[in-house]
């Protein structure tokens, strides 16, 4: 399967998001939900995006597959270049065989994700069908193939299955199959694991790892849990208020986070080794998108926030000594001593 | 970019902050504030509802002050003193005994009786007499009414000599009277008599009865809601959201009990009763036997049970058809009456009587929306036709609502055997098609044992009350698995407060929007019902009844007005309705 | 589902015992004498201080078994035993037929005909009521659905706006006055395209197949018009609702990630799931229609069933009132039964055994 990460060897950028901006008009204005969010994602590689609800990063990962409802949602400017190619300029016939082909897609809640009245087996062989072109019997036997893939016991059986017949796991594991039936380059999970049990959460987690190095695609997972990018993946991004504050190699993120959001997130895990240590928490509550502060979007929570944040928005630089990290912040000395 | 916390003003006077204080009813009302068409529907149903709350006050045959003299009233006053002074003086001349020997066969008073029904009769006529003519000429009254209470004074001590002897003088006054006392005759001034003085009365308000009253006091404050709640919001309360909301229930207070007080108030001093009969007044008026100095009529000056023979089946008085010429005939359209062409003989004409306040012959504003088989006014049936529609749509969708509730909570909530028992019931009540359960029975029901309007509500809100246990029994059956719920049992509240304080508020949406289409249904149930023949009897008009004095296609405006109102009515309610529905949706955003 | 079919119907029976009783107990119970109504009705309203007045009463009551105990009169309208009206059941000397009752399917006589057997009546009625409904139901289905899916699918355009409106209107507009209305527009006094009364012109039986056929079209035009556009404005506004929540579900987005295009989405994945409340209304439909087609029938001088209802109504002829509910709610419960087969057949998670 590796040859079809688009004739993309391992390293090379597969995504490249580029000043994203996806609005909403409301009865109060336009929520500017995502707005200048930009990051590369490498062949191979599995990016985690991190935040807090409402910050944006479900919003960015529909963008990426053109899902955003059109009427109060609309793509306000950047580019989304995938193996080359920019999805935007598309027309969305063309861009409708890239979707469920080359990028796929899973959803957090798999109890409502699947079709209810219609069985399992067809729903994935459907896509086969569109996607491949296999007839009735071949994208039948491939649907069995996937189940098997996603190491459902007795697929034969449970392909005809419906979806009320199967457990929350077992469900995201046919979408997981569903997105895999193509052979994608690249898999969005956005919040797979939120609505399953911590168990069953390390099987899909592992199920997903175990698909990517077998395939070789790439993967953007989203999630607002610190551990799950922890265990999976190989880059993060953190999101803040529709803006991508901090990027960096997962190891270097936990151990060195300069960004003082991802620091004080970092500081909000409860920590096994201190315990009965008060929890710290981050004061205030996530702006509203209608209405972001001006500047630095943290700054309202920020405990280093000063007059130059209230006028200049910080751009996302890399540092100069760590390579591959960049932060958002006017403060980054200070930040080191949080 | 506006920093949370932002004071802005709200469409009620009072101030919007941040979200996190507004509570659930905040939320609901701005929702629906926002709403253009909820908010004209509202106006328009307050509208409806005043024009039938008020409508005693819109159309009727009693003015609302009159300052006049009733020449008749006075005249008969004056010429029949006398004889009741003859009546007075045979019973006193025949004395207790005389009179029960004389007495006829079943008549069932006595001596006293007959003497007092007598004093009361003079009393009245004096007491006509002295209004009219003041304080100039009341030498006469005086003395006559100083003779006859001596005399019956007498009588009652059995000193019979003396009693009959005043009563002779009594009688002798009364003849001065008769002669004496004649008035003016207005249309012959010079031929000399008393000048009589103009009574001021207010007829119409003597038929307004107490709980009219109340609910004319209640509307007054529902249609000024904008005027006085945003001036209390804004002036007193100076838009502090959270004074506001506590000054819902003294808002609520003040409206009832402001009504209940003017109501009661009102029974007290005015007390008055409904009428069914024509007022003689009007009649009075046009012919001059009542003079009027002052009289202010109601804008549409008909009774509705007034009929009027010359104008009987008489299109719209705006339209070219109607024009009435002098003789009673139509000017043009199809009722023009042709002589018969071999005898040359015309029918005589029924020359339209314009009676006293009434708009000219062919005024466009005489009626605006014709008349009926019998002449009688079709915009005042309508008016007071409302009502009934009205009360029946929301008085029956008030109770099938409460009984829906009622029923649907305790199926939903307590499960079980008792939501078996209770979903077989309603599947049970579902099986039959429900407009005809409800004719069936309403056809049924003897007019002189209940009155049909009160059968019709409760048969209604009988049959109906289904669709609303549904929705509360799924409601309940959700919020009973909620954390809230089961967080009141934790603590041990009972079951019927945890339902009624916990669950219900948050259960109230889809039931109230339920509430508002069943106001609908239930009114087109009941003009439906009076359609049929099955509603209200007369001579009480309904909206549905109107509607069938004729189906003939000539008499377009019989058919076509109170058919509209209806649907104006149900388009309200519908969008009420459907206002609601949005308003109270789960996937409200805030903010 | 066999097995299930069968328990339903098998269930109806009860069902239908249990409704029979209760019309039967609904309208005794009515506040007032039956008799004095029905007597004052059928001699011109007399006045209770007549001579021989209570006597007539008296004997009416008699007659009709109105005096004896309730559970009584009502084997007697059960069946399968005729009751005389001196209380003897069953094999009368007299030579009437001893059997009787609605199990036997006799309906008894009218009140006011009384040679003529209802049942005779109600199925003549029948063949022009079931028709006019069955035709009725399924001109609502065939546009209403096709209406409420394009609304749904173009929400927000100016034709959804428009349609939206006038469908609300429609669905806001009495029956009756419906009818009135149309016969003012369509008849002899407005545009004189269409008959207004009655299912048949004058002479109707003197002509030939083709024509009365077609006389007989036309005349249902307007009957049929009055009956369908409540139906029509309220299941298109539930479809139109049920699609738009459809569409907002998550498998629908979930059909869209898999790169389908729109109209595979909606009219494959998002129609089955949104017919599957359409289809549970078909219950509540048939009821409406039932109690609407008193209406129209009155209004269009239609001789059906509804009409016979209310002609029952009038003359208080507890045969034909009986006859003509327990036949309806016996429509009903067959609707009832037939919108859970159809669910059960569209929504694979409903499984009866």
């Amino acid at each position: 399967m590796s040859e079809r990460n688009g004739g993309m060897k391992r390293g090379e950028v597969l995504l490249e998001v580029t000043d994203l901006r996806t609005h909403f008009r409301g009865e109060e204005g336009v929520a500017k939900a995502v707005d200048g969010v930009s990051f590369k994602l490498l062949s191979g590689e599995t990016l985690g995006v991190v935040g807090e609800s409402g910050c944006g990063k479900s919003v960015t990962a529909m963008s990426i597959m053109q899902l955003v409802p059109q009427p109060p949602g609309f793509i306000a400017g950047g580019s989304i270049r995938f193996a080359g190619r920019d999805l935007l300029s598309m027309s969305i016939d063309e861009f409708r065989r890239i979707r469920g082909n080359e990028i796929a897609m899973i959803f957090q809640e798999p109890m409502t994700a699947l079709n209810p009245v219609y069985r399992v087996g067809e729903q994935i062989a459907e896509a086969v069908r569109l996607h491949q072109g296999l007839d009735r019997e071949a994208s039948r036997a491939r649907a069995i193939e996937m189940l098997d893939l996603v190491k459902i016991p007795s697929p034969e059986k449970r392909v005809d299955d419906y979806p009320h017949q199967m457990s929350g796991g077992m469900r995201q594991r046919v979408m997981i199959a569903m997105a895999m039936s193509c052979g994608p380059s690249l898999l969005i999970a956005d919040e797979p694991t939120t609505a399953l049990d911590v168990t069953v959460q390390a099987q899909i987690l592992d199920l997903i790892r175990g698909l990517q190095q077998e395939t070789g695609m790439s993967v953007l997972l989203i999630t607002h849990d610190l551990g799950v990018v922890a265990e999976v993946s190989d880059h993060v991004a953190v999101m803040y208020a529709g803006k991508v504050v901090e990027y960096a190699a997962v190891a270097d993120l936990f151990a060195q986070p300069r960004h003082p959001y991802t620091i004080g997130l970092l500081k909000s895990l409860p920590d096994l080794a201190a315990p009965g240590e008060r929890l710290h928490t981050i004061p205030g509550t996530v702006p509203s998108a209608f209405h972001f502060p001006s500047g630095c979007r943290f700054r309202t929570r920020c405990p280093l926030a000063s007059a130059e944040c209230a006028e200049r928005e910080p751009p996302l630089d890399e540092l100069p000594d760590v390579g591959g990290h960049s932060v958002a912040c006017h403060h980054l000395k200070e930040a080191e001593a949080l | 970019m506006t920093e949370p916390g932002d004071k802005q003003a709200d469409f009620d006077g009072g101030e919007a902050l941040s979200p996190y204080s507004k509570d659930y009813w905040d939320l609901v009302f701005e929702q629906l504030g926002r709403r253009k068409l909820f908010k004209l529907a509202i106006s328009i149903l307050a509208l409806i509802y005043a024009s039938a709350i008020y409508a005693p006050l819109l159309g009727n045959d009693r003015p609302y002050v009159l300052e006049a003299i009733d020449y008749k009233a006075y005249g008969q006053a004056q010429r029949t003193l006398y004889p009741v002074a003859l009546s007075v003086g045979r019973l006193v001349r025949q004395g207790p005994e005389g009179y029960e020997a004389d007495k006829s066969e079943g008549a069932e008073q006595d001596w006293e009786g007959a003497l007092q029904a007598e004093v009361d009769a003079a009393e009245n006529r004096i007491e006509t007499l002295r209004s009219y003519l003041g304080p100039a000429d009341t030498e006469l009254l005086d003395s006559f009414q100083e003779k006859l209470e001596a005399s019956v004074a007498a009588a009652g001590a059995g000193k019979s000599d003396e009693a009959t002897a005043l009563s002779k003088e009594a009688k002798e006054i009364a003849k001065e009277i008769r002669t004496e006392l004649a008035a003016v005759d207005p249309e012959n001034p010079e031929a000399g008599g008393h000048e009589l003085v103009p009574q001021k009365s207010y007829p119409l308000f003597e038929t307004i009865t107490s709980s009219e009253v109340f609910f004319m006091v209640l509307w007054a404050f529902v249609l000024l809601w904008p005027l006085w709640n945003g001036f209390w919001n804004r002036a007193l309360l100076r838009g502090d959201r959270d004074r506001i909301r506590k000054a819902r229930r003294p808002k609520l207070v003040l409206v009832v009990g402001t009504s209940l007080a003017a109501s009661l108030l009102w029974g007290q001093l005015v007390g008055g009763e409904m009428v069914f009969e024509v007022s003689p007044l009007k009649r009075g008026l046009t012919t001059n036997e009542v003079v009027a100095t002052r009289a202010v009529f109601p804008p549409f000056s008909y009774g509705f049970a007034e009929t009027s023979s010359g104008e009987t089946f008489r299109a719209p008085t705006w339209t070219a058809e109607s024009e009435i010429d002098e003789e009673g005939y139509y000017v043009r359209g199809a009722r023009v009456p042709e002589p018969d062409p071999i005898t040359g003989y015309k029918p005589p004409g029924a020359p339209v009587e314009v009676r006293y306040s009434e708009p000219p012959r062919n005024s466009p504003w005489r009626h605006p929306m014709g008349t009926d088989s019998v002449g009688r006014d079709l915009l005042v049936r309508m008016l007071w036709g409302g009502r009934v529609s009205l009360s029946v749509g929301l008085v029956s969708a008030v109770l099938l609502v409460f009984i829906g509730t009622v029923i649907g909570a305790l199926a939903g909530y307590f499960r079980g055997w008792v939501d078996i028992l209770l979903s077989r019931l309603i599947e049970i009540v579902l099986c039959f098609p429900a407009f005809f359960l409800i004719l069936m029975v309403v056809a049924f029901i003897d007019p002189n044992t209940i009155p049909p309007i009160i059968a019709i509500v409760i048969v209604i809100a009988c049959v109906r009350w289904t669709g609303v246990a549904r929705l509360a029994r799924g409601e309940f059956l959700r919020l009973r698995e909620q954390e809230f719920t089961l967080a009141a049992r934790a603590t041990g509240v009972p079951a019927l407060r945890t339902i009624f304080r916990h669950v219900l508020p948050n259960a109230i949406g889809p039931i109230l929007v339920a509430g508002a289409f069943s106001v609908a249904s239930g009114i087109l149930t009941e003009s439906a019902l009076s359609f049929l023949g099955f509603g209200v009897k007369h001579p009480i008009p309904s909206w549905g009844s109107l509607v069938t004095e004729s189906r003939s296609a000539e008499h377009w405006w019989i058919q076509f007005f109170p058919g509209f109102a209806i649907f104006v009515t149900v388009v309200c309610y519908n969008l009420v309705g459907d206002a609601i529905r949005d308003a109270v949706d789960p996937k409200m955003k805030v903010q | 589902m066999f097995g299930y079919i069968l328990r339903r119907l098998l269930w109806m029976i009860p069902t239908m015992f249990g409704i029979t009783i209760l019309v039967f107990t609904a309208i005794r119970l009515a506040p007032g004498d039956p008799a004095t109504v029905m007597i004052g009705i059928s001699s011109g309203g007399e006045m209770k201080g007549d001579v021989g007045y209570e006597e007539r009463i008296e004997k009416f009551r008699h007659e009709n078994g109105l005096d004896r105990p309730i559970w009584i009169q009502y084997l007697g309208f059960l069946g399968p035993f005729n009751i005389k009206p001196d209380g003897h059941p069953w094999f009368g000397g007299s030579g009437a037929d001893p059997w009787g009752g609605l199990l036997v399917l006799d309906l008894g006589h009218e009140f006011q005909r009384k040679t003529m057997p209802i049942i005779e009546e109600l199925g003549r009625r029948l063949q022009v009521t079931i028709p006019l409904s069955l035709i009725s139901t399924l001109l609502i289905y065939l546009f209403a659905l096709p209406m409420g899916i394009y609304s749904a699918v173009r929400q927000g355009t100016k034709l959804d706006a428009a349609m939206t409106v006038i469908l609300f209107i429609l669905y806001s507009v009495p029956t009756f006055w419906a009818g009135l209305m149309l016969i003012l527009a369509f008849g002899a006094s407005g545009l004189h395209w269409l008959p207004v009364l009655g299912l048949h012109s004058k002479d109707a039986a003197d002509l030939a197949t083709w024509p009365y056929i077609w006389d007989t079209i036309v005349h249902s035009i307007l009957p049929i018009a009055t009956l369908t556009y409540g139906g029509l404005a309220y299941l298109s506004r539930q479809m139109r609702v049920g699609m738009i929540e459809v569409i907002r579900s998550d498998y629908i987005r979930t059909a869209r990630a898999k790169g389908l295009s729109e109209k595979v989405v909606v009219m494959k994945h998002a129609l089955r799931n949104s017919l599957i409340p359409v289809i549970t209304l078909f219950a509540s439909i048939l009821p409406i229609l039932i109690g609407g087609s008193v209406i129209v029938e009155q209004v269009f001088d239609v001789p059906g069933m509804g009409r016979y209802a209310f002609e029952g109504l009038i003359a208080r002829d507890y045969g034909i009132i009986m006859a003509t509910t327990t036949f309806s709610a016996f429509m009903t419960l067959v609707g009832i039964l037939l919108s859970d087969i159809a669910y059960a057949m569209v929504d694979p998670r409903i499984k009866y055994d």
